[in-house]
């Protein structure tokens, strides 16, 4: 048979793998044939292991013909954000100080969890330098490759987008994994801050970087975020929880923010979210307007946190060879270098505050969730700095594609942004569900159920 | 940017062990200059400056008082 990896979903190829209508090693060699015939454009893997691939393949089917109990991911390619380490690989993040950097002697904790459970790694995508930005260059978008495919987990989305694997691992410090998915058609999960271990992943703003998987749906994305939080015995019991044809909303309490959110984003972002918003009224959900006064001040919070602790981070390379660093890069961690303890404590108080307000407007409208654009806009051309409006006015990029996704970061909550529709020019939107902390499979249901009545997901860049 | 904002930076960059060149201490000036905004925002946000429980975790989502 014909496999078609830009339309096999995760859970459509266990499904295929189970009832024998593939084989592994015809998974994989289907997903390394895509690599070759898409990546000159795309660019989207740094490092693939092939031959491994195909070993490990090969062992996966051996498994199933004996009937050995098999692992929940046996034989799914994956694709990993190149700043998780995986052992035997250089971990470089895109980092020209790490180029020759010695190669991990073991597994990242995102990566053993994925290896324990069968999934297949196929080796290392791009990210931006350091994973501190939202270009991720050279990787570009399959819906456009003029364009840029989002950040810092951009190779990890242009690898699934493109079919080449079907799932990713990234990681989130202001957004780089719902970033992504919104410009790329995809699903990203950023759980809640704490939930998954981040041990063996190079850190940016450690109380804030969140690892998280992207998919191509829901379903997907929570059957990779089971194995990352070792729930991989409840992987099963998700075919029941996110039935193909969706489900309805009926009791549930969705509030959209009126301000903020909405101030600021260029118009078809702000139709496919009003459209978004009538369908999860039309699925039963109660539509709740509110307002969270707090939302730019939690924006700032996340970037003069991110600063500083990027500081810290990188203060040996800032000090002993900052020529190594990236214009980015630099100037970033100098900013954060300079503000004061002072700075740092209070934007740390500020935060707590922050998310007690947010809090309190769960609880005051009763919410099971938030709805909000991923971003203001869609995928820019590479060489564009700046997000230009209706208006005229401009925003840098980087500023633009943080600017709805950091306050979240901030107050640690779980978020998955979901495809919501498409832009003039065919480019994909955006929808961030923002739920309660530790409900990750909760925003799942509703953005599942949203997924399947809107049917964006079906659709496939033509590369 | 002023010689005051440029000379401040510069001690600024000293005392946190960065090695600038004058090139690189406009840059940072321009920088700040762009973060000061974010964080007289930050200042405007009312706290009790002695709750310094850090470390507390999300107490309304729990309906619980902070634990001290």
């Amino acid at each position: 048979m014909t496999l078609d990896l830009q339309v096999l979903t995760l859970h459509g190829a266990l499904k295929g793998l189970a009832a024998g209508e593939f084989s592994t090693a015809e998974l994989i060699r289907e997903a390394l044939l895509r690599v070759d015939a898409t990546d000159a454009r795309i660019e989207a893997w740094v490092e693939v292991q092939a031959r491994q691939a195909m070993e490990l393949a090969l062992a996966a089917d051996r498994r199933r013909s004996i009937g050995t109990p098999t692992a929940p991911l046996l034989g799914i390619p994956i694709g990993v954000k190149d700043i998780f380490d995986i052992a035997g690989m250089r971990t470089r993040c895109n980092m020209e100080s790490r180029l020759e950097c010695v190669e991990a002697v073991r597994d990242s904790d995102a990566v053993h969890a994925l290896r324990r459970d069968g999934a297949i790694l196929l080796g290392k995508t791009v990210t931006q330098e350091a994973a501190a930005g939202v270009v991720s260059d050279p990787a570009r978008n399959p819906w456009d490759t003029d364009r840029i495919p989002g950040g810092s987990s951009g190779g990890s989305a242009a690898a699934l987008a493109a079919g080449t694997c079907l799932g990713a691992l990234g990681s989130d410090t202001a957004g780089s994994i719902r970033i992504p998915a919104s410009v790329t058609g995809l699903a990203g999960l950023k759980p809640t801050w704490g939930r998954l271990s981040a041990k063996g992943v190079f850190p940016l703003a450690p109380t804030m970087d969140t690892v998280g998987p992207l998919a191509k749906t829901v379903h997907d994305a929570a059957i990779l975020y089971l194995s990352l939080a070792g729930r991989q015995k409840e992987i099963p019991t998700l075919a029941d929880r996110f039935p193909e044809a969706g489900g309805s909303l009926a009791g549930k309490r969705i509030g959209v923010l009126r301000s903020f959110f909405l101030d600021h984003v260029q118009p078809d972002v702000a139709t496919a979210l009003q459209d978004a918003v009538a369908q999860l009224g039309e699925l039963g959900a109660e539509i709740v307007e509110c307002d969270w006064a707090e939302a730019e001040a939690a924006q700032s919070v996340a970037l003069i946190t991110s600063r500083v602790e990027s500081a810290a981070v990188h203060r040996k390379d800032l000090r002993h060879t900052p020529e190594l660093m990236g214009e980015a890069l630099r100037s970033r961690v100098e900013v954060g270098a300079v503000l004061t303890a002072d700075t740092y404590l209070r934007t740390r108080q500020v935060r707590l505050a922050l998310r007690d307000s947010i809090a309190n407007v769960y609880r005051a409208h009763r919410l099971d969730a938030i709805v909000a654009p991923t971003l203001p806009a869609t995928a820019p051309r590479a060489d564009e700095d700046v997000i230009t409006y209706r208006d005229g006015s401009t925003e840098p990029v980087g500023t633009a594609f943080t600017r709805l996704t950091s306050p979240w970061n901030t107050t640690g909550q779980p978020v998955i942004s979901v495809s919501c529709g498409f832009d003039q020019n065919q480019l994909p939107i955006g929808l961030s569900f923002v739920g309660r902390p530790d409900q990750e499979l909760e925003l799942c249901d509703l953005a599942h159920a949203y997924e399947r009545e809107a049917g964006w997901y079906k659709q496939t860049p033509d590369l | 940017m002023t010689e005051d904002d440029l000379t401040a930076v510069r001690v600024r960059a000293a005392a946190a062990g960065l090695d600038l060149d004058e090139d690189r201490i406009r840059i940072l000036t321009e920088s700040l200059e762009g973060v000061r905004e974010m964080i007289e925002r930050i200042a405007r946000i009312e706290i009790d400056p002695l709750d310094l429980a850090l470390d507390a975790y999300q107490p309304a989502w729990t309906d619980g008082e902070r634990g001290r």
